[in-house]
């Protein structure tokens, strides 16, 4: 049972620095299902068979319903690559293969272990989450924000999944209801923002910010 | 303990009601919401004032304490509306910036005082410290005295005459109170008494000196304000002195001696509470009238209005004269008792040098006063006109009966001096009647007629030849436009004297403070991605700090 959820939790390392290392959207959004569709099998697995039901809303939500979400707001917007992300794509999948180590050690340092799940559990959430706030800091696409978000929950329910098995997964769902609604929301605002700036670039959201008031007050 | 607050309560609610009579006349002309708001604001302020003093007949220590600070604190936010209620100029907004900013520091120093009180290891020299910084910003002892000057010019006449007559001194009710309170007398005796000493010394002189170069009336009597809660300080110091001469009381006569000292030094800190308001809340409503008849404030530029406005003209001459302590006028009375007090203990030997210190300091106060007044007084009132004076007519009847008010204490103390001149009257009057044919000429008139009057003496002309003396600490500022040219043309000269503690000692610390908060500007960069990114470094190195 635990050689199935290790080798999951191992093809995640390899969807983290697909993850960091694609610049094409449609690739980056099928990465992210298919990181859906495994963590939805963990709670399956850790728990030996129960959860079905679970189970299947995860893979639902989180490997089809959210995947199609994103690609429709893809096309509605045009949008197909991640153009000048703030960091390159040969660094990103340096900087998450070092932090990939960083937490593995960390882990191995501190003796950070779950309880019931297997020692490839806590490294790999703590790589997933970071991989997802990496994503949020260095892109600039909102597309690409919001699969960051998703990757970030990804590792969060990694995590919920490998330390508590009972009330863990009421929690996770929860959660789920939180982000498909998030996810939901921000499609459609994407699709505004393209229309009204003529781009998803984030960096054009910043001057609606403080900022000229900031200069004003300092010259 | 109702003594007191008797004392404290008169001041406000006659001066409180003087000064909402006189704004019938003062708003007089100004939008009704406008005027519903100044309503709004000064009795919000009198009814807190009112609360702060009676917060402390509560009873139970905790109760009282919640019950003033909240009094105290809703004082300062009503009058602070008072101070930026015309806020349409930037002296005003600023003027309102730097009030609230020192009503908050005063809280803040309470509210740590009151909180300390509760803990036995915290000394209680700390506290009276903490209470005597937090009181001493509304009382205005220096360095803490900087709002002063600014608000009072910036807020409406009325709203300055309650602020000064009677809020001012409710920084000593709240102070004499929570160091009862929180302290033990014979412990904080000696504390008291010095800091009374050296800090009343320096707001009686300071304030005073300050005061004698202003040419703006309301800022005059703001430093004056200053000027006369250092004579109180002296006052409730020489009292306080008496306490650390506990011993003394065992000793034959002696005991008599150090009660006398403070009989008589805590009546004319009380007595001059009571002066103080009447008279400064009198003046501040003249000034009010000058302000609303004429628009300006600018003594140099009136001159001569004791033949428009006789009656605010003589009541305001009179209130000076009160306040500048010549006898037999009420403040003269005030000062007289601590006068007595000190001279009383130099005479025994009994705590020589504060009462040498206080003789010293009251008698050059008392010199300098007479003088500001003078100038302030006959560069206004007497003289001729500076100016077209022509539309300028008497105040309204209820501005005048508002000053009638806080006239009461100088007529009671007038009736035996007019007594005396009496005789004197009726004998020039009966005996050498004076023939009327003289012509009418022009007041104080020395060959300047035929140019202008502006060429008469100023009232910074007046005060120079003294402001010159204390050049070392006022720092005036001289403004020359002349010519070196063989013709003469146009030349100018203007001074100014501003509040040297805001100028070279707070505008550097707030400038100083402004900058180190800009470094705080390079976190708000604007961008999103360094937001998060900030976010996230805080949040894994506080992971980190809790893991290792």
């Amino acid at each position: 049972m635990n050689i199935f959820a290790d080798i999951i939790l191992a093809s995640l390392v390899i969807i983290n620095l697909r993850l960091a290392g694609s610049s094409r959207l449609g690739t980056l959004i099928r990465a992210v299902a298919l990181q859906g569709f495994f963590i939805g099998l963990l709670p399956l697995i850790f728990t030996g068979g129960e959860h079905w039901g679970i189970t299947l809303i995860n893979i639902a939500v989180k490997g089809v319903l959210m995947p199609i979400m994103l690609t429709y707001a893809m096309k509605k917007t045009n949008t197909k690559r991640e153009l000048e992300p703030l960091v390159g794509c040969g660094k990103s999948v340096a900087i998450i293969f070092a932090i990939t180590l960083m937490s593995f050690y960390f882990c191995e340092a501190r003796h950070i272990e779950a309880e019931i799940a297997t020692r490839l559990a806590v490294p790999l959430a703590f790589t997933t989450i970071a991989t997802g706030l990496f994503l949020i800091i260095s892109r600039r696409k909102a597309i690409t924000q919001v699969i960051g978000f998703l990757v970030f929950e990804n590792g969060v329910s990694i995590f919920g999944a490998s330390i508590a098995m009972e009330y863990g997964l009421l929690i996770e769902l929860g959660i789920l209801l939180d982000v498909f609604v998030l996810v939901f929301i921000l499609g459609i605002a994407i699709y505004d923002i393209s229309r009204t700036f003529s781009s998803i670039d984030i960096d054009k959201l910043n001057h609606l910010g403080d900022r000229g008031h900031i200069h004003l007050r300092r010259h | 303990m109702i003594a007191i607050a008797i004392l404290f309560l008169v001041p406000i609610l006659l001066v409180g009601s003087a000064a909402l009579i006189h704004a019938t006349g003062y708003l007089h002309g100004d939008g009704k919401k406008r005027q519903g708001w100044f309503y709004f604001y000064m009795i919000g302020t009198l009814v807190s004032m009112c609360a702060v003093v009676g917060s402390t007949f509560l009873g139970d220590k905790v109760m009282t304490m919640l019950a003033f600070i909240l009094a105290w604190e809703s004082m300062g936010l009503f009058s602070s509306g008072l101070v930026g209620f015309e806020s349409e100029s930037k002296e005003s907004k600023k003027a309102t910036w730097i009030y609230l900013l020192s009503c908050h520091a005063g809280a803040v120093f309470l509210i740590l005082a009151g909180a300390f009180s509760f803990r036995p290891e915290v000394s209680q020299v700390v506290i009276f410290f903490l209470l005597l910084c937090g009181f001493g910003l509304k009382i205005g002892f220096p360095p803490f005295h900087v709002w002063l000057p600014e608000a009072h010019p910036a807020a409406p006449a009325p709203a300055s005459a309650v602020m000064s007559g009677a809020m001012i001194p409710l920084g000593f009710f709240g102070l004499v109170f929570w160091t009862g309170v929180t302290c033990e007398t014979k412990v904080i005796a000696p504390y008291f008494a010095w800091s009374m000493l050296i800090l009343g010394s320096l707001a009686a002189l300071g304030g005073i000196l300050f005061a004698l170069p202003q040419r703006n009336i309301k800022k005059l009597l703001a430093f004056s304000s200053v000027e006369n809660m250092g004579v109180i300080a002296l006052g409730l110091g020489l009292a306080a002195f008496t306490y650390t001469q506990g011993d003394l009381l065992t000793l034959d006569g002696k005991a008599s001696v150090v009660d006398g000292i403070f009989t008589l030094a805590a009546l004319g800190a009380a007595l001059h509470i009571v002066n103080h308001a009447f008279l400064k809340g009198g003046l501040f409503l003249g000034a009010g009238s000058v302000l609303r008849m004429t628009g300006t404030l600018d003594a140099d530029k009136l001159g001569g209005l004791m033949k428009k406005m006789p009656w605010t003209g003589t009541l305001f001459t009179l209130n000076a004269f009160g306040l500048a302590a010549l006898p037999p006028l009420p403040a003269f009375l005030s000062e007289l008792c601590i006068y007595i007090a000190a001279i009383y203990a130099l005479s025994q030997g009994v705590l020589v040098i504060p009462a040498a210190i206080i003789l010293i300091v009251m008698s050059l106060t008392g010199g300098i006063a007479a003088a500001t007044y003078a100038k302030i007084v006959s560069a206004t009132f007497l003289g001729e006109a500076r100016g077209d004076q022509s539309e300028i007519k008497e105040t309204p009847k209820s501005m005048i009966a508002a000053q009638l008010i806080l006239f009461i204490p100088v007529a009671i103390m007038l009736i035996p001096a007019l007594l005396m001149i009496a005789p004197l009257w009726l004998f020039r009057r009966f005996l050498c009647p004076r023939g009327n044919t003289k012509p009418r000429q022009l007041t104080w008139d020395c060959g300047y007629e035929a140019p202008t009057a502006r060429m008469a003496w100023t009232g910074t002309a007046f005060s120079q030849p003294l402001a010159d003396t204390f050049k070392a600490v006022l720092r005036p500022r001289t403004h020359v436009k002349s010519t070196k040219d063989i013709f003469p043309k146009e030349e100018a000269i203007a001074t100014e004297t501003d509040d040297i503690v805001l100028a070279r000692g707070w505008n550097p610390v707030f400038h100083l403070s402004a900058r180190a908060m800009q470094l705080f500007h390079l976190f708000q960069s604007g961008s999103l991605h360094f937001y998060v990114l900030v976010m996230i470094l805080a949040i894994a190195a506080l992971l980190i700090w809790g893991a290792f």
